[in-house]
């Protein structure tokens, strides 16, 4: 068992299995000698957490003994990322409003949970896919803030942009 | 991760803030003064134009920093494009870097966003490649009428052969050589490359790829597909060679000892699909080519495929897809004189006959893949199919499955009975000859020798009017020791009464431990048959039976 605390100072004590789908956890207590981690170390392993971590606890304990992706093979890391389809528990995981959306990717970033994060960046991809810049805009709430030199620019790109 | 979130200081806030306002308190005194329209000429209102767009653009940058996307690191940002749908990902693209100042220093800098385009536009191209910095680059050229003379491609072509991973062109018959004429340089990162002379007529006047091709060093290639091509396949040193594709659209002028000399080249290959190419002449060559990496073979065609299969040795468990839509009346013509080198093929762990079709088909699956074996006999019967089944061995073959009516059952009995290793039997029959099951029944039986000792799952897809045999098929395992582990009856055709299904499922369970009874609607069994003969057609690669 391990226990994380949250930077709100909640406590959550998880399976061993479940706290290494995060490679920052893992490698964290591997370099600590806590291959082990018993109940009375549980103060052995303090992470930074935030809200998420709820979430991203739920991911991880669904996941729990899948294969972990490994690093050292180029074409798998190229498969991973070429594969826009997400599985339907992730999907209605992943199912939550943009706030928690950024938090819980903000969140596997920092965690190191590639699968999360994959799953994370597919539905910012598949939410932009075949939108105008205009509407991407609108969707994540930002405005249109170039020059209008810049404006030109892209106006010329654009022409060419409708090519094949 | 909480430092991530940081916003500014209340104190550094409220400076900045301070001193916008006296800049804007500032900036209003000055322009609202009576004096300022006549003190300024024309080109100082251009700059003080050109100060107050950037002054807005500045602003309005700071309010996106605090969009709840723009708190995602530019790192993770940068993985979006990652995840997008090839068809979309140029266009999408392009769409990031004109969402905001931040999102487009983005994505222009992320080289691996520009490598991959169509060479249509100069200007775009020059992007593309400014883009990519020094990444391998992957070009897409499409010039049905060659190329003009102020062409994009006349520009780049110099500086695009070293950073050339990936070519594919598609041109017409009349331009090829117009094209390829430019292809001379080494291409020392050439990963990919696909040309496609798109000819249907004016065959003569195809021009043919010669050793000049990239200085005549295809070594670092790995795919290599031509269609609608002349070609000797002059190349010697094809090492990292994987996957080959060779379309023809004429008579093959290719000789086998060409095929050969390619191959022996090729130690690698693990694809290879030829479609009207196969060789049909060069018989004298004695020599057999072994290609141990190879997984899948395809060879379409009328041309008969046997003079270079029997010339290449296949390693186990490969899959092959063979069509040879000959119009020679019998099949028998059609097959090899000798199977020597081509016993390997039958190291297949999975054999389906397909006689709802016309042709008839036999499809094989190794364990490295799925291969399907088609001949097409033209007018005859499909007994012959079955019959050449015979001639492979099957021992190790672990599902069967026989879509259709084979109506020449005995031979499809005996080659049943070889499979020893048989575990799954499928039987799709429609419309189904009644005799058909209890035919087999009696036919594993035969000789005081229980066939098929392993066979444990039946899955018999059965119109309604003959679910009774499967009763008497399981039960006859059962009482020989070898019974069914798992029985699935899909009953198709009229109705059945429900208490049919519940009779019938009672009488399996006898003898069963696991069954399954699904009614189908006649209907539904037809569209679904149809849908699936629709997909096989667009796709054939995907067959997933």
């Amino acid at each position: 068992m391990v226990l994380l605390v949250t930077s709100d100072n909640k406590n959550f004590v998880v399976d061993r299995e479940v706290a290494d789908r995060s490679v920052f956890v893992k490698n964290t207590l591997e370099a600590r000698g806590l291959s082990i981690a018993t109940p009375p170390m549980l103060n052995g392993g303090c992470f930074e957490l935030t809200s998420p971590f709820l979430q991203v606890l739920e991911y991880c304990q669904h996941h729990r003994g899948e294969p972990l992706p490994t690093t050292d093979d180029a074409n798998a890391d190229e498969n991973r990322k070429r594969t826009t389809d997400i599985g339907e528990w992730d999907r209605k995981f992943i199912t939550v409003d943009h706030e928690m959306l950024f938090e819980i990717i903000l969140a596997a970033n920092y965690l190191d949970i590639k699968p999360l994060l994959d799953v994370g960046c597919k539905t910012i991809g598949n939410m932009v896919k075949g939108k105008s810049p205009e509407e991407v805009r609108k969707l994540f709430d930002i405005v249109n803030d170039f020059t209008p030199e810049e404006e030109a620019q892209i106006k010329k790109e654009n022409e060419w942009a409708e090519d094949p | 991760m909480s430092n991530l979130l940081k916003e500014p200081s209340p104190n550094r806030g409220s400076l900045v803030s301070h001193n916008l306002r006296a800049a804007k308190k500032g900036l209003r005194d000055i322009l609202l003064g009576t004096s300022v329209a006549t003190a300024l000429d024309d080109d100082e209102l251009d700059t003080l134009d050109q100060d107050a767009s950037e002054v807005i653009s500045s602003i309005r940058s700071m309010r996106n920093k605090r969009a709840p996307i723009n708190r995602l690191p530019r790192d993770v940002l940068a993985l979006i494009p990652d995840f997008l749908d090839d068809e979309e990902s140029d266009r999408t693209a392009i769409t990031l870097t004109h969402v905001c100042r931040a999102w487009r220093e983005i994505f222009v800098s992320l080289a691996s966003l520009w490598t991959d385009f169509y060479c249509t536009d100069t200007e775009k191209t020059c992007v593309y490649l400014e883009r990519s910095k020094s990444a391998p680059i992957s070009v897409r050229l499409e010039r049905k009428k060659g190329l003009l003379p102020n062409d994009p491609f006349l520009d780049i072509a110099p500086h695009v052969f070293s950073r050339l991973s990936y070519l594919h062109v598609t041109t017409s018959p009349d331009y090829l050589e117009d094209i390829t004429k430019h292809l001379v340089h080494p291409a020392p990162l050439l990963r990919s490359l696909f040309i496609d002379g798109h000819a249907s007529i004016s065959l003569e006047i195809i021009s043919e790829l010669t050793s000049a091709l990239f200085d005549g060093d295809l070594s670092s290639v790995r795919e290599l597909h031509l269609r609608s091509v002349r070609t000797q396949l002059p190349w010697r040193n094809m090492k990292n060679l994987t996957s080959f594709g060779l379309t023809s659209v004429e008579q093959p002028t290719l000789s086998l000892g060409q095929f050969l000399d390619f191959f022996e080249s090729a130690p690698s290959l693990s694809e290879v699909r030829l479609t009207s190419a196969a060789p049909t002449f060069g018989t004298q060559d004695g020599r057999l080519v072994s290609l141990p990496h190879l997984k899948t073979l395809e060879i379409y065609g009328p041309q008969p495929p046997w003079l270079l299969l029997n010339h290449l040795v296949i390693p186990v468990g490969a899959g092959a897809i063979i069509h040879s839509y000959s119009t020679v009346p019998q099949i028998d013509k059609l097959l090899p004189s000798s199977l020597s080198n081509f016993r390997n093929l039958s190291n297949f762990t999975k054999v389906c006959l397909d006689f709802t079709d016309f042709p008839p088909s036999m499809q094989f699956a190794g364990p490295n893949g799925l291969g399907r074996f088609v001949l097409d006999p033209g007018p005859g019967p499909t007994h012959l199919v079955t019959r050449h089944l015979a001639r492979f061995d099957t021992s190790n073959t672990q599902c069967l499955e026989i879509r259709g009516a084979g109506l020449v059952a005995n031979e499809l009995y005996q080659a049943i009975r070889s499979m020893a290793n048989l575990r799954t039997l499928i039987i799709s029959l429609y419309p189904g000859p009644p005799v058909f099951l209890p035919g087999l029944g009696f036919a594993l039986f035969s000789d005081g020798v229980v066939a098929c000792p392993k066979l444990e799952e039946f899955v018999y897809c059965v119109p309604a009017f003959d679910i009774g045999e499967i009763v008497t098929f399981a039960a006859g395992r059962a009482s020989r020791g070898v019974p069914f582990k798992s029985v699935e009856v899909i009953v198709f055709g009229e109705p059945v009464p429900t208490e049919a299904i519940a009779e019938l499922q009672k009488e399996l369970q006898k003898h069963v431990s696991r069954v399954e009874i699904t009614a189908e609607d006649e209907d539904e069994y037809f569209d679904e048959d149809e849908d699936e003969d629709e997909n096989e057609d667009e796709d054939s690669d995907e067959d997933d039976w």
